[in-house]
């Protein structure tokens, strides 16, 4: 095990070290502060909802621009580096398949963490001065965000093992929307479809993962108080999906070979 | 003692879409000895990246086993004894000679102060020190073949396999290399060299295999490859004309340069030609024996296959039959 955590540790280092020196990166962190900042702009126009404004936009920024990186990076960061041949001298080195993977979603994991952790203080800032105190609640928020993006980026990873980048962003895309959207398919489909729709429909429902689980912003918007049990399912709701992406993404990785 | 072993190893690639089988190699069988440079030739085509990605773990083998020290070659306890670099080396262009070093050391598990020693040091065998902190994007062919070479070594391993590790250098890169890869062989090392340039085999190797269409034709040493056999005897002579030298019936008689070349057949009597030339006035400048070259001798293997040559479709059948 002591020989296996630095290994990790390298190829995490050097993913996030792409991912951080990546222009998309330095380009998706300057718009969303430019976001965060517009959020305070706006604010005083909306008669006294300047402090939910700002943590609404502040919120939705973090999680689809982090979303955003996550993707453009990960449903490439297998493919490319077969695609580009670099992973022939990673491979041939006395590191295990299973670890490339795990030090490429760790390295990927850090990357947009840091864009997160970057963001949440300025819309912690931001939110002070336009309210004048700190909303805990806001963390909590962030915090669901973040085990939304372990997921995300777990499953951009496996798509990357089993598909080019363009078609692996077009599935992730998709699997974003309809785990936002599933539990409303799934009541309109329980109203209007017809049977095999009904099936379908449950199907994507139970296998799928179910994204607004972790997405408490509107409860926070409101002051509505988060149980830490529900904190505490929902995270072990995304871990779940997060491990089994990546079981996959080993399985499919271990059978590849590199003409 | 051998240290890297193919039995019967092959490969068959399929198309995934309709099942073909598009290109086979093997089965091949050959052994790679303790301290000695293999030189692993072929033509374009003929299977020897296939070979190298196979012992790696690349590719899987069809059938057959591959071992090295007595292991799987593929198990990374053997790898990490292994040094790789392949032909046309591609690394990440994000990062810097020096970190692009210490990546692949600690992908080996090396820890990070004798790793930054390491780094130092093949950056300076491999004269990239003055670029240690550049990045490998700004890099020309020549300083990412020496850095492939580097990372290869990042490991100090036991065997180095070096796919093609001699293509698209000018003759300074060339001598560089090959220098570092004799210094390795100096220090006890085993060395693959797959290569197509025979001049560079010829040079630093200690034996080679020629392999085509996918099947190990001859493993010889260098030394049965020169001296199997001499192809003529070369005799330059000053002071005699084109006409009088081809009256004297010794042999071929060409002009190179203000030089007269008379070439004999490998079974004349060199002295009696000798004697004759001086007898008629000539002067002698020089007697040369034209040894068979590695190139003479790869030649005479690739274009003379034993038996009637192969077409792809038999030689699919054949693969398939020993892999099942």
């Amino acid at each position: 095990m002591n020989r296996v955590i630095p290994k990790i540790a390298a190829l995490a280092g050097n993913t996030f070290r792409e991912g951080v020196r990546d222009r998309l990166f330095v380009t998706v962190g300057i718009f969303g502060a430019a976001i965060l900042a517009g959020s305070f702009i706006i604010g005083p126009l909306s008669l006294g909802e300047q402090e939910r404004i700002t943590q609404d936009m502040g919120l939705a920024a973090i999680s689809v621009l982090s979303f955003l990186i996550a993707v453009l990076i990960g449903t490439g960061i297998v493919y490319r580096e077969i695609e580009r041949r670099t992973i022939y001298t990673v491979i041939a080195k006395p590191v295990q398949r299973w670890q490339f993977i795990i030090g490429k979603f760790a390295g990927l994991t850090a990357t947009v963490s840091l864009l997160m952790a970057m963001m949440t203080v300025l819309l912690v800032v931001v939110n002070w001065i336009a309210a004048g105190s700190f909303a805990p609640q806001l963390l909590t928020a962030v915090f669901l965000t973040w085990m939304e993006l372990l997921l995300l980026t777990a499953l951009s990873i496996m798509m990357s093992t089993l598909s080019s980048p363009i078609l692996g962003a077009i599935f992730t895309l998709l699997l974003y929307l309809i785990g936002h959207t599933s539990g409303d398919l799934k009541q309109l489909a329980s109203r209007f479809g017809s049977g095999s729709v009904k099936v379908f429909v449950g199907a994507m429902y139970y296998t799928l993962p179910n994204l607004e689980y972790l997405n408490v912003r509107s409860k926070v918007i409101h002051d509505v108080p988060i149980d830490f049990r529900y904190v505490a399912f929902a995270s072990s709701y995304a871990l779940l999906y997060t491990v089994a992406f990546l079981i996959i993404a080993v399985m499919v990785f271990e059978r590849k070979e590199f003409k | 003692m051998s240290v890297l072993s193919f039995d019967r190893v092959s490969k068959v690639f399929r198309s995934s879409l309709i099942g073909r089988h598009l290109y086979t190699l093997g089965p091949v069988s050959f052994e790679v000895e303790q301290g000695e440079i293999f030189g692993y030739l072929g033509p374009n085509g003929a299977g020897k990246t296939t070979t190298v990605k196979l012992a790696l773990g690349l590719l899987r083998a069809s059938s057959g086993s591959i071992t090295c020290f007595g292991r799987q070659s593929t198990s990374p306890e053997i790898r990490s004894r292994i040094g790789f670099l392949p032909e046309h080396p591609y690394f990440y262009q994000h990062l810097s000679a020096i970190e692009l070093l210490e990546f692949y050391g600690s992908v080996c598990g090396i820890k990070k102060k004798p790793l930054r020693r390491r780094a130092e040091k093949l950056l300076h065998a491999t004269g990239l020190t003055e670029f240690r902190h550049t990045t490998l994007s700004t890099f020309s062919k020549g300083m990412l073949q020496r850095m492939g070479l580097a990372q290869a070594l990042i490991n100090d391993p036991d065997i180095i396999m070096l796919d093609e590790p001699l293509s698209g250098l000018d003759p300074v890169g060339r001598r560089e290399i090959r220098d570092l890869i004799l210094q390795q062989k100096s220090r006890g090392k085993t060395v693959f060299f797959s290569s197509h340039i025979l001049q560079d085999v010829e040079r630093i190797c200690d034996r080679v295999g020629i392999l085509s269409q996918g099947k190990i034709l001859q493993v010889a040493t260098i030394a049965e490859v020169r001296l199997g056999t001499t192809r003529c005897v070369e005799i330059q002579v000053d002071g005699l004309d084109m006409g009088k030298a081809a009256a004297l019936g010794l042999g071929e008689v060409t002009k190179r340069g203000e030089k007269i070349v008379i070439s004999l057949t490998p079974d004349a009597d060199v002295n009696r030609a000798v004697g004759v030339l001086l007898a008629s006035g000539a002067k002698i400048s020089a007697v040369i024996p034209q040894r068979q070259t590695l190139e003479d001798y790869f030649m005479s293997q690739v274009q003379s296959p034993v038996g009637e040559p192969e077409d792809e479709k038999s030689r699919i059948q054949r693969v398939l039959q020993t892999t099942g």
